[in-house]
């Protein structure tokens, strides 16, 4: 019996490779046609590592088909029954397996006789020519097809390779910008200008929004969605008209000094040097009469009027009452009111100071859409271009993608035509540049249109759909704004010009007012 | 026990002997001759189908003579008795002028009986036949008389004249080991049957065994080793003749209106047995089985009406039913 149990162990190890083979030959065909399948879903689907998946399936099935032959349950009397059907042993060897089994049934002598002749027969069994490797040639035949038109779909050209690369491309500019949005967050914690509680908040956002670009998978409308949103949500934080109330507190400033005769110390803070115009006027009005008072008081007013206008009301307030103060000639409340002056300059300083802060993080974030949405745009047109040639098809617009609702960085690519990207001239550059709500300097080229067939854009080399704003400036924009800004604050009080004209000129320097 | 001193390879050379010294006076007729033989050392009877004139008499006599035993012939006919068969206790008188009853032994007293035209007779004539077939022994006068061993009955019925007589019902027919078809004998043989039969010299068969070595080779035959498989082969093939059998073929389906009794899974066993030890083997395989079914299960197969219009035969069932039965590992 052991030497009979040996043989039909070489018999299953045989037969568990013979079938292992012939299910390989019978399978593999199919296993590659799946990799056929998966390969034409890559040429309509963006599928990231398409070889791997390509591969996978074969692979996994050959594995799963090899351990499943080498490991599955295959019992002696099974090999018995198979090998005495396979080489017409006419059951002499399950017989000679299972007869122990019967105990005394049969005649010892005729148990005994029919081992001697099972094990007779398995003697003679030539296991490799019995069970020989055989080729089943229909079922190669399919898979050399197969795999040629694996190969064939491999190499040739991919339309979704560039969206996949696209993706990746995005993925680790997200991540890259993750990383500075952290490096960001220290520079939060450092700002003491800011409340603890906006610092923290701000800190909070900031976090939740690196988490949410290192996990970005390469969608760039999310990733800009969501730092459209800290952006907004930052920004509220902010003082409305924040330019133009630094503007008037210059322009105070300027006035005061004017009125007190006190010579400008630019070395000294700005509130201070407040303080200390209000100090001299005060000491000023005393040798005033009634007309020059009266004068005074006007200009005090207007002064007034201007941080209503700017909506700095606390100044305002002070400024108006400081100003019937010397109407009046009430030295106690010129004192008082003079002071409430001082502290309402001091603490629009200090917002101004809280709002810079808050304009550089909201900068970084901006830098941040745009590096996005530049490797978005990279990623979508290829590499770039020669410099332009002039015409694109425009379609009677632009076919520029419009970002989602709640995205404050628009680009408007395409109108551009086939211009380099990244140089100085580049309208996206300039299209993103950092901005405040409302305000046209810095913000998007974005001319919306029906994407059509049909109409041209006319783009001629060395000049862009904005002349002027690519310039380069000699004087910082929010020095030139202020002068500009002054100048015509002191036109407003001083010579007469019609009320609605006044609104008029207020607006325009709103919508101009820098970061 | 007695087949000890009989191993499987004398088995094999009695058999061939036994069926070469038939085969000295029968001319072709192979399967019939190794089917009778096998239904012989199976230790059960069997019943020949075939047109009158194809040799069963002559088998049946030169398969007594080969193996020495004695043989007697019955004529089945619609007067036959029981009586006739078993014998009767006649009133003789004694050496001492008294009279006394004497048994009077039958025909059925032989070791190998022909009953030819056995459905000839009236019902309780072969009643008491098939009563004998399968005690192996009669019962005369509440004397029951064991008949000799080995007991061997080789029955025959003529499928063409059925008018006047008396089909063994399906009960008796369960009785007969084999149910074997006599084929009429190819032209060639027909020649040979002519050449041996119409010259001096008639052939003759040897003594080549004597009856104790047929029944030792029976008890040898049973004690043959069969495999739990291979016997549950035997099971599932006869089950499967049942119309209301899971997974049976659609022909059992069909036209068959009682399946086989497990005596027909004992038949196949047997004769698998036989079969075995004739190709030198020790053991059953599922080839031996496929060969013993249709001798052992078409008469135990009841067809309906359906297939008796459409000409459908148990052999055709029982074929369809093998195909539809393969042998798995």
């Amino acid at each position: 019996m052991e030497e009979l149990t040996a043989h039909l162990k070489r018999f299953r190890t045989r037969l568990r490779i013979i079938e292992g083979w012939e299910q390989l030959q019978k399978g593999l065909w199919l296993a590659i046609a799946v990799s056929v399948g998966i390969q034409l879903l890559g040429r309509f689907l963006p599928i990231e590592s398409l070889w791997f998946w390509t591969a996978l399936f074969p692979v996994t099935w050959l594995a799963v088909a090899v351990c499943y032959h080498l490991s599955k349950p295959y019992s002696l009397l099974k090999t018995a029954r198979r090998v005495d059907i396979d080489l017409s042993l006419f059951e002499r060897l399950s017989t000679c397996l299972v007869l122990p089994e019967h105990g005394g049934l049969f005649p010892p002598a005729l148990v005994s006789a029919q081992a001697q002749d099972a094990l007779q027969s398995a003697r003679a069994v030539n296991i490799k020519p019995a069970y020989p490797f055989r080729f089943n040639r229909s079922s190669w035949v399919k898979t050399a097809i197969t795999s040629g038109v694996v190969f064939v779909l491999v190499f040739l050209p991919n339309p979704m390779d560039e969206i996949i690369a696209g993706r990746k491309a995005i993925v680790e500019e997200a991540q890259k910008q993750a990383q500075e949005i952290e490096e960001l967050q220290g520079k939060v914690e450092e700002a003491v200008e800011l409340d603890p509680e906006q610092r923290q908040e701000i800190e909070r956002l900031l976090t939740e929004l690196a988490e949410k670009l290192n996990l970005n998978p390469g969608d760039l409308d999310q990733a800009l969605a969501d730092l459209s949103r800290v952006e907004r949500e930052i920004e509220s934080y902010g003082i409305p008209n924040a330019g133009l109330q630094a503007a008037n507190l210059k322009s105070l400033l300027e006035q005061l000094n004017s009125l007190s005769g006190s010579a400008p110390d630019p070395g000294e803070e700005l509130a201070s040097q407040v303080d200390k115009a209000l100090d001299e006027l005060l000491q000023k009005q005393e040798q005033l009469d009634a007309s020059e008072r009266r004068t005074l008081s006007s200009s005090l007013a207007q002064m007034a009027a201007q941080a209503s206008q700017s909506g700095n009301m606390q100044l305002a307030r002070s400024l108006s009452e400081l100003s019937q103060a010397i109407q009046s000639g009430d030295q106690q409340s010129m004192e008082n009111s003079s002071q409430r002056t001082a502290q309402a300059v001091a603490q629009t300083q200090r917002s101004l100071q809280a709002q810079s802060r808050l304009s550089e993080i909201l900068s970084s974030l901006q830098s941040s859409s745009q590096a996005l949405a530049q490797s978005g745009r990279l990623a979508a047109q290829g590499p770039p271009f020669p410099n332009s040639q002039g015409q694109v098809s425009g379609g009677g617009g632009t076919n520029a993608p419009i970002l989602p609702p709640g995205t404050s960085q628009r680009q408007a690519s395409s109108p551009q035509g086939n211009k380099p990207f990244g140089g100085e001239d580049d309208l996206d550059t300039q299209g993103n540049t950092p901005r405040q709500e409302g305000n046209f300097v810095g913000d998007e080229l974005f001319i919306p249109g029906i994407d059509t067939d049909q109409g041209s854009t006319q783009v001629r080399p060395g000049e862009n759909a904005a002349p002027g704003l690519s310039n380069p400036s000699l004087v910082p924009y929010d020095q030139a704004y202020y002068s500009y800004l002054n100048a015509a604050m002191q036109s407003l009080s001083q010579d007469y010009i019609p009320e609605n004209l006044t609104n008029y000129v207020q607006q325009y320097f709103l919508l101009l007012e820098p970061q | 026990m007695k087949n000890q001193n009989l191993n499987p390879d004398e088995f094999r050379s009695l058999s061939e002997s036994i069926i070469n010294q038939v085969k000295r006076v029968i001319v072709g007729q192979e399967d019939l001759i190794e089917l009778t033989i096998v239904s012989l050392l199976a230790g059960g009877n069997a019943l020949l189908e075939g047109v009158p004139g194809l040799g069963k008499t002559i088998l049946v006599r030169t398969l007594a003579q080969a193996i020495h035993c004695q043989f007697s012939r019955i004529q089945f006919t619609p007067d036959l008795m029981p009586s006739d068969i078993v014998g009767t206790n006649l009133v003789v008188e004694s050496g001492d002028g008294g009279r006394q009853f004497q048994f009077e032994a039958g025909p059925i007293f032989a070791n190998l009986v022909l009953a030819d035209e056995i459905n000839r007779a009236t019902p309780k004539t072969q009643s008491a036949m098939l009563e004998a077939m399968q005690e192996h022994s009669v019962t005369v006068a509440k004397v029951t008389r064991p008949l000799p061993e080995p007991f061997f009955v080789l029955a025959t019925q003529n499928p063409l004249e059925m008018e006047g007589t008396y089909p063994l019902p399906e009960a008796q027919l369960d009785r007969f080991f084999f149910k074997i078809d006599v084929p009429y004998p190819e032209v060639g043989e027909l020649v040979e049957i002519a050449n041996r039969t119409t010259s001096t010299m008639t052939p003759q068969a040897n003594p080549v065994v004597e009856a104790s070595t047929v029944t030792d080779m029976q008890l040898l035959a049973r004690g043959l080793p069969i495999a739990s498989h291979v016997t549950e082969y035997a099971a599932n093939l006869v089950k499967s003749t049942h119309p209301n059998t899971p997974n049976c073929p659609p022909e059992v389906t069909k036209y068959v209106r009682y399946g086989a009794s497990p005596r027909a899974m004992q038949a196949v066993i047997l004769a698998g047995k036989i079969f075995a030890l004739l190709d030198s083997r020790f053991n059953v395989s599922y080839d031996d089985l496929r060969r013993a079914a249709l001798p052992a299960m078409r008469h135990r197969i009841i067809l309906n009406f359906e297939a008796q219009a459409e000409g459908i035969t148990t052999d055709e069932v029982i074929n369809k039913l093998l195909e539809s039965l393969p042998v798995e590992a």
